[in-house]
Order: C-alpha cells, then sequence, then structure tokens
C-alpha cells in the first residue's frame, strides 16, 4: 500500500509522526499521485485527505472506540483519505485503482455499526457511499422498492410511507443508518418478529466485487440455483463487495396499530407466552420481554407492577381484522400463563422513544456501557440468561446487567443485554469490559447459540467466530482470497485474515 | 454567583454539551438534507463537537485541517431543534470555538 509515510507500522513498531497529530496516533496519508487520480475521478470536493476529516472518519458507534476516545486515544488507525463516489461507474474506477495500486478500501455508511465493522486498521480509504441515495424503483404490483445502498434509512421509509407503504424494517437506528448498512451487517428492525430481518426483506442487490466487477443478483421471490449468492453479501460488512443497490419486499402502512403492556409474574413464565404466542403462529408486529432490572426501570409506580413485576410489550398491526384476530389469539396465550394487561404508559414510552439509542449519562460521564446480543434457543434461554448475568455481575461489585429480548421466533430469540461497569482506570476497565464479553460469548457457544443476532462481527467478535462457524470459517477465508487475493477489501474483519501491520483493536483480558 | 465562576460553568457547560453530542451517532442525521457534502461524516453535528474537542484539547493543531472543518456547518444548522437530547449544537460550538479559529 503506498502512502506518505510508508515505513510506518502498528503494533509496537515506530510510528512516523504527522503534522498536527499526537505522536502515538498512526495517521499515514494516501499518497499525493493516488489521492490526484481518485479526484480525476469523482472530482476535487469529495475527495478528503485533511487530518482532521480523516479523524471524523476514525470511528463508527463500537462502544469500545467511543473508551479510547474519551481517553484521546484512536479505536484503530486515521484512514489515510475518505473518497465519495456519486455513481456506480465512479465506483467502479476506484475499485479498479485500488487494485493497480493496491490501496485497501473499506466501505463506509452511516457508521453507526457497533462492532468496529468501518474502523480503519492499517490506514485504509474509506469510501463513503452516501452520495449513492437515490430511491430508484417502487414496482407496487410486485411489491418491491429499489434503492442505492446509501440512502438515510429514516428518509427512505419516509418516502415510502409518504407514497402509503412501508419496508417494515424499523431498526432503533433508522435515521442514523443507511440502507446499505443494514444489509452490510445482517441487520434485524423492531418489527422482526412479523416481519424477519433484512436478509428476509431483500429480495435482490447489485454489488461491486473486490476487483470491480459488477455482480447482479435479480429479485426474484424465490430460486434454487446453488447456495444463495445473495446471502454471501448480506452480512458480509463490506469483505466481499460494495453493495450498490438493493431491491427490498415492502407493504402496504398498516391500517391499524395498536400496543398493550402486559405484566407477568416471573421471567419464565413470561418467557413461555412469548414462546407460545409465535409457536402458536401469531405473529404481533412488535413483541417486547424485559427482564426484572429493565422491567424495573420503565414501570416505577405502576401498580400492577407490583405483584407482577416482569414487563411485556405487544403491538399488533396490519389489516383491522386481522391484527384484532392476532390481538384476541395472542392475549388468550398470555392469560394462560399468568400475564395480565397493566397500564400502558411503558408502551407508549417505547413507542415515543423507539429510534433513541444513545444513553448520554453513561456514556459521557465515564462509564463503560455496551451491547451484546446473542440468539439462543428455547430450551437454552433461561440458562444462558442466568449465567450470562452471573458472570458480568461477578465482574465488579459495581457492575450493570440488563436483558431484554425483542426478536422473537419459533425456535427461540435474540437476548439483548446491556453491560456497564462504572468509572475506574483505564487498563482495567478495558481488561473487564473485554472479559464481560469473552465470558457471554463462551456461555452463548457453549449453550449453542448463535454469538450475534444482529449487530454483525466488525472487528470485535472475531475472536469468536471461529468457533461460531467451525469450518465453515474456512470456506469464507478461501472465497475472501479467490475474489480478493490482495486483501484489499475491508482487511481483518468477519474473521478474515489481517494484514500483518493491521492495528491490533482490542487488549486481551488481563484480569 | 460571581462573574468568574459563571464564566466557568459556561465553559464547563460548553465542553459537556460537545462531549454529548461528540459520542451521539448522530440522532438527528435526517434532519439534514440528504445532498452529499452535508452527510459527509466531517460535516455532521457529532463529528464536529469531536474534532473541536480534540482542538481544544490541542490534540489536532491548526496544520491538521482543523479550522477548514471546523468552518463547515451547513449541516450544524440544519440541525437547529432536532437533537434528541435538546442542544443547540451552532450555538454551542461557536461559543466553545469563539477567538480560537
Amino acid at each position: 500500500m503506498q502512502t506518505t509515510h510508508s515505513q510506518s507500522v502498528a503494533g509496537g513498531l515506530p510510528i512516523r509522526p504527522t503534522p498536527g497529530v499526537p505522536s502515538s496516533w498512526r495517521a499515514d496519508e494516501i499518497a499525493p499521485a493516488n489521492a490526484n487520480v481518485l479526484r480525476a475521478i469523482v472530482g476535487n470536493d469529495y475527495v478528503l485527505t485533511s487530518v482532521a476529516d480523516r479523524y471524523a472518519y476514525a470511528r463508527d458507534r463500537l462502544p469500545y472506540g467511543l473508551f479510547k476516545l474519551r481517553m484521546g486515544e484512536l479505536p484503530g488507525t486515521l484512514p489515510s483519505a475518505i473518497v465519495i463516489p456519486g455513481s456506480e461507474a465512479e465506483l467502479i474506477a476506484i475499485v479498479k485503482f485500488a487494485n493497480r495500486e493496491r490501496l485497501r478500501l473499506i466501505p463506509f455508511g452511516a457508521g453507526s455499526g457497533v462492532l468496529g465493522g468501518v474502523i480503519a486498521l492499517s490506514c485504509e480509504v474509506m469510501v463513503d457511499l452516501k452520495r449513492m441515495n437515490r430511491l430508484l424503483e417502487l414496482n407496487e404490483m410486485d411489491g418491491t422498492v429499489t434503492v442505492e445502498a446509501g440512502m438515510n434509512g429514516g428518509h427512505f421509509e419516509e418516502e415510502l410511507n409518504a407514497r402509503g407503504f412501508t419496508a417494515n424494517h424499523l431498526p432503533q437506528s433508522i435515521f442514523m443508518s443507511t440502507v446499505g448498512g443494514w444489509a452490510a451487517c445482517r441487520g434485524a428492525g423492531q418489527a422482526s418478529s412479523r416481519y424477519g430481518k433484512i436478509e428476509d426483506i431483500v429480495v435482490g442487490l447489485k454489488a461491486i466485487l473486490p476487483d470491480g466487477r459488477p455482480l447482479v443478483v435479480r429479485p426474484v421471490a424465490r430460486r434454487a440455483v446453488g447456495p444463495s449468492i445473495k446471502d454471501l453479501l448480506i452480512g458480509s460488512e463490506g469483505v466481499f463487495g460494495f453493495i450498490t443497490e438493493l431491491t427490498l419486499r415492502i407493504g402496504r402502512q398498516a391500517q391499524v396499530r395498536r400496543g398493550i403492556t402486559l405484566a407477568f409474574p416471573t421471567l419464565q413464565s413470561a418467557m413461555d407466552a412469548m414462546r407460545g404466542i409465535v409457536q402458536g403462529e401469531g405473529r404481533p408486529s412488535v413483541m417486547r420481554l424485559y427482564d426484572l432490572e429493565e422491567s424495573t426501570q420503565r414501570t416505577e409506580g405502576l401498580p400492577t407492577f407490583a405483584e407482577f413485576p416482569i414487563l411485556v410489550i405487544l403491538q399488533f398491526s396490519g389489516p383491522a381484522l386481522l391484527a384484532a384476530a392476532e390481538e384476541e389469539f395472542a392475549m388468550q396465550i398470555c392469560k394462560l400463563h399468568g400475564g395480565c394487561i397493566a397500564e400502558n404508559r411503558p408502551y407508549e414510552h417505547w413507542e415515543e422513544t423507539r429510534y433513541q439509542s444513545y444513553s448520554v449519562k453513561w456514556q459521557t460521564a465515564g462509564y463503560y456501557m455496551d451491547t451484546i446480543e446473542i440468539t439462543g434457543a428455547w430450551s437454552a434461554l433461561p440458562r444462558m440468561y442466568e449465567r450470562m448475568r452471573a458472570a458480568v455481575l461477578s465482574l465488579h461489585p459495581d457492575a450493570y446487567f440488563g436483558a431484554h429480548w425483542s426478536h422473537i421466533y419459533q425456535e427461540g430469540a435474540c437476548q439483548y443485554m446491556t453491560v456497564r461497569l462504572p468509572p475506574m482506570p483505564e487498563d482495567e476497565a478495558l481488561a473487564l469490559h473485554r472479559k464481560a464479553w469473552k465470558e457471554v460469548q463462551e456461555i452463548c457457544l457453549e449453550l449453542n447459540g448463535s454469538i450475534a443476532h444482529h449487530h454483525g462481527v466488525g472487528v470485535f467478535r472475531n475472536e469468536w467466530l471461529r468457533k461460531e462457524l467451525n469450518t465453515g470459517m474456512d470456506m469464507l477465508q478461501i472465497l475472501k482470497d479467490g475474489i480478493d487475493p490482495h486483501n484489499l477489501l475491508n482487511p481483518g474483519k468477519v474473521g478474515l485474515r489481517a494484514h500483518t501491520d493491521a492495528a491490533q483493536l482490542t487488549r486481551v483480558a488481563s484480569v | 454567583m460571581n462573574s468568574a465562576n459563571a464564566s466557568a460553568e459556561a465553559v464547563i457547560d460548553v465542553v459537556s454539551s460537545l462531549r454529548v453530542c461528540a459520542f451521539c451517532p448522530n440522532t438527528c442525521r435526517s434532519s439534514y438534507a440528504a445532498s452529499h457534502l452535508e452527510q459527509m461524516e466531517s460535516h455532521t453535528p457529532s463529528a464536529l463537537s469531536l474534532i473541536a474537542l480534540a482542538y481544544l484539547d490541542g490534540q489536532l493543531g491548526k496544520d491538521s485541517g482543523v479550522v477548514e472543518t471546523l468552518h463547515r456547518r451547513s449541516a450544524l444548522l440544519e440541525s437547529r431543534g432536532h437533537c434528541t437530547y435538546g442542544l443547540d449544537m451552532p450555538s454551542v460550538l461557536s461559543a466553545a470555538l469563539e477567538d480560537k479559529i
């Protein structure tokens, strides 16, 4: 990789200082000749090389990265430049040039990922896709919409709503993420229990492979032509190509939408009710079950919860007749398991704040807060919860652990955990934080769950991916080596081989 | 409260607001136009706050391009009134950088 400071490497070797930047930061800049070629492709305004611009692209929302930035350190390195193509043709030209010059590239959406999927590890060039942001076609007959990958998720959904439709993919991050980012990290929305995750909603896509060749997966309902190429891109986090265009299933906006708050006597009784609803073929549009810790925070002062402390939120939507039938069915199941209808304030509060994902108090006051989401089978979830909770709480007397289950399936559910450590010296905190991750991921694997439900792998989960995928990891590496032999596209992510000069993002726990 | 104390509190308040914004995932992002320039990361309120903090802390020097970056405020101005946490970031940034860039 040609840069103006090509001798700089990470891992304890000397870092050549860059003017205006702390000496500990690795900040190699793209060679001026290469920057000029990129400018010729996209125009002068769309190549950024200043340190300040590159600093803004040196992070996503990985909490570990936030901890480092709070301390004045980088999560990885600065990118060497940012290039912002406005079309597929410009992107192809960038990728082909990068191949010739061995420039490493990272596809960048809105940077809302929380696993470090777009963090530069060796001063890669960021390719910001947000200029490719048009809604291309809404096909009412087929019930699909085709959109460029860089479109803001909130803008996309609002445009669909204005025409009477919805994509039914409503992640908490909808206003701060791109449609392409949803697919790249294999994300989930809050209505996933009814409409599925993004891999269930995407029916076709276009991508640019690491050598610049275009790939088209034509949008059709189903196919039987070998393994799904679409699914090699969905969740690939940019290691197999740039997703440039997506065709998604859409539906009519709901005729009715009704939310209900329920209270249950125990966590197990509520879990049994959730399982009973989905295994009985009920499909509420929203299903959310909270553990005692998270229930208590949301139900303070509500009389029903004094006796029935576990909170469940359900939402029924769609055609009025269908929603009413779904509601009646679900209420029967809940009653069978000891649930009762409670004051609706928790549902209303959730509805009001459903797209807010930032905890000001904890993230800015020196706490170490993170979220970890896993998938477990119904038969394993109670043990997973108890063991993970105990493991995290044992790390520190003031550690916090809370969990909820909001993506519910016939076979199991996503367990979404919030872990928080109090302010303490940096080295101690980072070691404990990593240990919390290690405990949770290893218990998950031991109990046959999946280590990630919808946040993806990024770089922070690399350590556990081989255990998750076993020999499937070899298949992914062989594929990567075949289509990206110089390891130029988002190297070192999704458990794949990193370059020898890559920054080591995480520290191994020493406690 | 004397004027020196009031001034010190105002500085703390400004820095505290910058920190809230710097580590926020741009929950205001959809309030600024989808047009290309305003969606660049270094134009977003959160990035401007992060860069401003690094500049005020002395981590980013003037030769880092920080001055030019911190003057690009169209997305910041469009975000006014859309902060989830009620902050007026255009005013905060102006107060934080007054006479410093």
